[in-house]
Parts: structure tokens; sequence; C-alpha cells
């Protein structure tokens, strides 16, 4: 019987899978944590941020990217550095690759992933064809890395991201008609997506708080007025994103 | 065990400077980190010392050249006085661009005696590098750290006799042994001189400061300051690479230092050994041996055997048609010629050393393979009022990631006054780049700003060079005016810095310079 039973669990032992499913996965810490399935993020996925992407990306960056793990940002020149490193990301742990040849951005984001956790990219429109954005997923799946891609006006990535996180502004606090200054802002955080998503869930953040990283907004805190914007706030229509559009930053 | 080896030392006095090409009689220094690491003869006797802050030295010597450092060319440049000194005995070993060792014992045979030979390589190195005439420090004693004081201390002429090593080191202050914190305890406890210290019986030494504190102990004594446990290496620890097509383009040499420092870092890894001392050679199309030995105090890691291996070959690669190699190179090798077990070295309180920054090394020097030894860039701090000023972005393979990763990257040293409140913009454009812009009040007239920094109007409309229509203003803040180097008319700069927030919900910095505004960053 205990010879049975040992031999049930040798064979159990060998059969389990290498890497249990739950174990490829990323800590989040910090205020996003709530707002993610199971308060974690899977290696190997591709996550979309929209909305007040810089932010959102950097705020999510600095939620995972811990210890000693390294952070690769690739096609942002004009990427804030101070912005970056109040959001909680370590800077003596940051590589930059500010452009990138069309045809080269498979094999410069394969040489990332090796050693960085996540990679950050903004690639030019039609920079990216979607045989090399495949064949970066699948690196990606395969070193446990997490790709974010950011959408900064006229930046496209060809694949749909199976995580999406779209930062809405709803307010800024601080500034007034000449006086103040620009010291938070609460935006609307919408979650969509597979793994365990498919429900959007939302939730309110100040996104950057005073000190420039991500907090959770106290309900009383909650703006109501939407002030100094009347009536509800419009949500980032994809036509904004083109209008606004700044000369594409290199 | 044999006594410490005679050494000869040559030294360089401001080398970061003289390296960059100036006569020592221009007031030029260099700086670093905002304080003077070296300056000129002449900018010394106008007061300018090392280590002050840079400010300081400009008021003492207004006339003086502010460089930044370029440790790449000081190495370079110094291959000019190792090619020389390596006339004497092809045992030259280097440590620092700067200074360089040899042992005496053949050489001074050769030319008669310890002084003959001591004035032959001064005369030589002044006639090979003018600017270095009647500066160059050279210095003989017993072992390298005392021929390296004496080169500093002494007047050309004189040297220390064999067996006169630890009367010469004994008044010497304790600063000379470079190590700030093991010093700093030492003068606590009311030791100031060399001497002093090395009177403290080598047992106590060992039990309140161990390795470290054996080993100045053992400088301190005027002993070699080689470890005991230093040794020749079993042979299979060199590694070589054939190059071909041969390589005669410094960024092609870099390349491969690169590659072939990191297979001997992982040799001596599995080994089990760290290196003490390098042995560089290689071999031209035309039969051409080069040789050249590194030093580390301590022991060298990945990063310092790349920056070093890379330093000779451009060295060699660029020096003057003299002593240039006739071809390019062939065949590299690096034999580590002096080792030591591996003790592991002391991790930083953040981790240091650690696999994930080793990693991180090598994918950047992937991508710069890829795409250009630029292309991968690091952020450091710089200091400045506005947003672009505050980065600068260095060359990650110029940098060792290992030893950067150790630590955060040091605080900014001024507070800048002036500067934008936090939260910081998250895309930031440099003033190339930046998009011309006009704020316009509820007149449609270009908002102006005074003197005093008062709007001329209340910013009603933004609009921007490849925006498709223009926003409302709903909320602005400043103008904040800000007047940087006003006392140097080619620099000084009037900036005022506005914040607006659109209709649309989105925040931006404009700022007016020069009668016209821009878009300087996006709150996004």
């Amino acid at each position: 019987m205990v010879d049975r039973v040992a031999a049930a669990l040798s064979l159990a032992d060998r059969v389990r899978p290498v890497s249990l499913a739950n174990e490829r996965v990323l800590d989040v810490s910090g205020p996003l944590a709530s707002l993610l399935p199971g308060g974690v993020l899977p290696r190997g996925i591709t996550v979309g941020v929209s909305g007040v992407a810089t932010s959102l990306a950097l705020a999510l960056t600095a939620s995972v990217a811990k210890g000693d793990s390294w952070v690769a940002v690739v096609g942002m020149g004009a990427l804030g550095l101070a912005a970056a490193e109040e959001s909680g990301l370590a800077l003596e742990r940051l590589l930059l690759v500010d452009s990138v040849p069309a045809g080269q951005w498979a094999s410069v984001v394969a040489a990332l992933v090796e050693a960085v956790q996540v990679v950050l990219v903004a690639p030019p429109v039609a920079a990216v064809p979607a045989g090399q954005a495949r064949r970066m997923a699948a690196r990606m799946r395969e070193q446990g890395a997490v790709l974010i891609q950011v959408a900064w006006p006229e930046r496209t990535w060809p694949q749909r991201p199976e995580l999406s996180l779209q930062a809405r502004p709803l307010a800024w606090s601080g500034i007034g008609a000449g006086h103040g200054h620009l010291r938070a802002r609460q935006v609307e955080i919408v979650v969509s997506g597979r793994h365990g998503a498919d429900r959007p869930r939302t939730a309110r953040f100040w996104l950057p708080d005073e000190h420039g990283r991500l907090a959770p907004v106290e309900p009383e805190a909650a703006v109501t007025s939407l002030s100094p914007f009347p009536g509800r706030p419009r949500p980032l229509s994809p036509s904004r994103a083109p209008a606004m559009l700044p000369p594409a930053p290199s | 065990m044999s006594g410490p080896t005679r050494t000869l030392v040559v030294w360089c006095p401001d080398w970061p400077v003289l390296a960059l090409g100036h006569h020592p009689e221009e007031p030029v220094a260099v700086v670093v980190a905002n304080r003077v690491l070296a300056a000129t003869v002449a900018a010394r006797q106008d007061g300018v010392a090392a280590g002050m802050r840079r400010r300081e030295a400009q008021a003492r010597c207004p006339a003086m050249v502010v460089l930044d450092r370029d440790l790449d060319r000081e190495a370079r440049s110094f291959e000019a006085v190792v090619a020389v000194v390596s006339s004497f005995t092809p045992w030259v070993e280097l440590s620092w661009p700067g200074t360089c060792a040899l042992p005496t014992s053949g050489p001074a045979r050769y030319f008669g005696g310890d002084r003959a030979l001591a004035d032959a390589v001064r005369e030589q190195v002044g006639r090979a590098v003018p600017s270095m005439l009647g500066l160059v420090g050279v210095g003989i004693a017993d072992g390298a750290f005392a021929a390296r004081l004496a080169a500093r201390h002494i007047p050309p002429g004189q040297l220390v006799e064999p067996g006169q090593t630890p009367a010469f080191l004994a008044p010497l202050p304790l600063s000379v042994l470079e190590s700030p914190e093991l010093v700093g305890v030492l003068q606590r406890l009311g030791l100031h001189t060399l001497g002093a210290f090395g009177a403290l019986a080598v047992p106590d030494v060992i039990g309140r400061f161990g390795r470290v504190g054996e080993r100045a102990h053992r400088l301190a004594r005027g002993l070699d300051d080689l470890p005991l446990d230093a040794r020749m290496p079993p042979p299979d620890l060199s590694v070589s690479v054939e190059l071909d097509p041969p390589v005669a383009r410094v960024d092609q040499a870099g390349f491969a230092a690169k590659s072939l420092a990191d297979r001997l870092s992982v040799v001596l890894d599995d080994a089990g050994w760290s290196c003490l001392r390098l042995a560089v050679q290689a071999e031209t199309e035309h039969g051409e041996q080069l040789l050249r030995l590194w030093r580390h105090e301590g022991a060298l890691t990945p990063g310092a055997i790349a920056e070093r291996v890379r330093w000779q070959l451009e060295g060699w690669l660029t020096a003057s048609a003299l002593n240039r190699p006739t071809g390019g190179l062939i065949r590299l090798a690096l034999v580590p010629d002096q080792v030591i077990p591996a003790q592991g070295r002391q991790l930083g309180f953040w981790g240091g050393q650690s696999e994930s920054a080793r990693r991180a090394t090598r994918a950047a020097s992937r991508v710069a393979g890829l795409l250009g030894p630029n292309a991968v860039r690091v952020p450091d701090r710089r200091g400045g009022r506005h947003p672009h000023e505050q980065f600068s972005l260095l060359a990650a393979t110029a940098v060792d990631l290992e030893d950067r990763a150790a630590r955060p990257l040091p605080a900014a040293l001024a507070p800048w006054p002036g500067r934008l409140p936090l939260p910081s913009p998250g895309i930031v454009w440099t003033a190339g780049e930046r998009p011309a812009a006009r704020v316009l009040d509820s007149a449609g007239a270009v908002v102006t700003v005074n003197g005093r920094g008062e709007p001329s109007a209340a910013p009603f409309r933004l609009e921007a060079r490849g925006w498709a229509r223009s926003y409302e203003i709903k909320a602005w803040a400043g103008p904040w005016p800000v007047e940087e180097r006003w006392w140097d008319p080619a620099q000084q700069r009037r900036v005022a810095r506005l914040q607006v927030v659109l209709d649309d919900g989105g925040a931006w910095l404009a700022i007016l310079e020069g009668g016209r505004w821009w878009i300087a960053a996006q709150y996004d």
C-alpha cells in the first residue's frame, strides 16, 4: 500500500508541469494590483496602454519591475526621465534605445528581453510588420518578459494587445486661472482583455499624484463636478490623438 | 617570500588635462561632477586645486577653460608615453592612464644603475611628449606603491635607496592609501601617518579591519602590495581570437575587445579566479607582436577588463605613425598573468554585481552591435531647471553597467531654484525638436511676458505646429520667468514657462523664449 502511494506520488511528481501557470507571473505591487486580474501580470504578454499613456505605462512598469530587474525603453526618445524617476522607476537599471530602423525591431527587442523584464515600446506607424510583431510576441513568451506598448500619437503596434489599460483623464487639481500649478490629476483606469479580464474593470486613481506617482483616490476626494471642465469628461476618442499630435516625438 | 620588487614608476601629473592636448601654460581644468579633477600648472598658480567646486575654481581663474573628462582619450594618448617606456623593458605595467610601472632590475644594470635609468626615462618621456617636459615624475623604490609615491613626492635626481622604503613611507599622511573609509577610522583612532599605522601588530589589524586593512597595512610597511596568494595561473586561462578580416578601426577593435573580455571573465569565473594583472597581446598582419600589462588594485571585474582592453587597442591603433602597428590586427589574446582565488566581492547594499546587470551589459552590447555604438543609452543626472536638461544620456557600452546598477543615481548636487514643481511632464522635447506654438489672448493677440514676469493678458487659446485645431485654455499657471547665465552674453537665456490645461483635458508646458512660444513638454 505504502509502495503504491509512493509510486503514485512519484508519478504525480513526474507528470507535474515544469512550471505551473501561476508561477509564470510577475507580482504587481501598489494600487494597480487591485485592478489587474489576480493582482499579477502573466509573464510573456503584451499590454497596450492608452489614454494618458506615458504616465500609465511608467506607473505599470514601476509596479512590476522590482528588485534588480532591468527595464528597456525602445522608440520613445522624448520620454521625460524625471517623470520616470518620480513614478518609481530605477533609472540606474534603465536602457534606452531611441530610434530603431524599421526592419530591426524584432532583433533589437529580442536582444533586450534576454536581460530585461519589461520592455516599453512606441514604434512609429508601420515600422513593425505583423510578422515581426508575432516573432517578438513569441520571444516574449519564451523569455517571460512583458511588452508594454505605449499609444503615443502616431505610434502603433500591429497586433492587438492581450491586456489593455486605458487611463481617461478626468481633471487636474492645483491649477486655476493664472494661479497654482499642476499638482495632481484624477484619471479613470479601465482594464480589459483576455487573461481573466474579459469584463472590464474600472477604478479611479491619481495619476500622477503630487509626487509623480500613482495613488488611489479616496472616495471623498473623487471629483464630482469635474472642474475645471464642465460636463462629463470626454473619454479620449481615437480622433483626438492625431489632432493633438505634436510633431512625432522621435 | 622575497622582498618587494624594485620598481620604477613614471607618473604624468595632470594627465586628464594634458591628454586633451593642452599646454601646461594654458589655464585649463577638467571637471567631473562639478568638481575639479585636474588642472594645469597655470591654473594651479591662480589657486585652482583638485577637488574644488567648479564655480569656485572659475572665480579664482576666470580665464580658465573648463573641460569634461575624456577617459578614453586619456588612455589613448598615454600610449605615446608607454611606447617610450617600453623601449627600456617590455614588462611595462599599466594600472591607470597617467601612471605606468616597470621592474628596474634588468634595465638598471644595462643603463648603469637606478639613478641613470631614472634620468634616461625622464628625458625620453619629455622628448616624446613635449608638454610633459620637466613635469614628468619618475620614482624608484621597493614595490610599486612606494615608487608611485616617490614619483610624486621626491624631487628629480633623488630616489629611495634599497631598504629605505619603510623610512621613506613612515612620515607620509594616511590619505595616500586612497581608501577614505579606512583612513577615516584610523584618523579617529589617532593614527595620522603610514609609520604609525604600520607599527600596529598584524593580527590586530586583520582582526579589526579584515582583508582591506591587511592590504593597507602591508603597503604602509613598505611590503609588496601583491597579495600573498597571487600566483601564475595555469596557461589554459588565456583566451584568444583570430580576427579575419584584420581589424584596423577603433570601433571594430572595441567590439572585439568586449567579446573577448566577456569570454575571459566566463573562463575566470568557471575556474574560480580573480585577475590582478592582465596581459593584452596582439599580432598584426605583418607579424608584429604587441604586448601590454594592465594591473588593477583589487581585482579586475568583467566591465573593467573590457574597458582596459578597449583602451589598449585604441591606444595602439591611434598612436603616432612611428609607434602605430603597420597593419591591421589579426590576433588578439588576453592572458591573466597574476590571479588570486576569487573571494567574491562584497556586494553593495542594493545587490551589486548581480547576474541581471551582467545580462543587461550583454544585451546592450548586442544591440550596439546591431545599431551602432551609441544606440543604447543610459540616463545620467546632470541637473538643470528645464525638464530636458535634468538628465543627459551616455552610451551604455561606454559605461560599466554592473557598477552603475549597484546604487541609485546620485542626487542632484544643487537644488536648482526655479525648477518646475512636481510632478514632471511625461513627454519632453529638446530644443531642436520642440514644436513652435502660439499662446493667444481673448482678442487673438499673442501673449507676451514683461520684464517682471507678468503676461500681457490672460492666455486664452493655444495653437501649435502640427495641431489640426487650436484649443481653448481652461486653466493656466505661470508664466514663471527664469533668467540663466545673465553674466555671459553668449549663453544668457531668458525663458518664461507657462503650464496650461486645454479644453480636451490635456496639460502642456509652453515656453516663451526669444519672443516666440514653443511647446516644451506634455503632461501625458
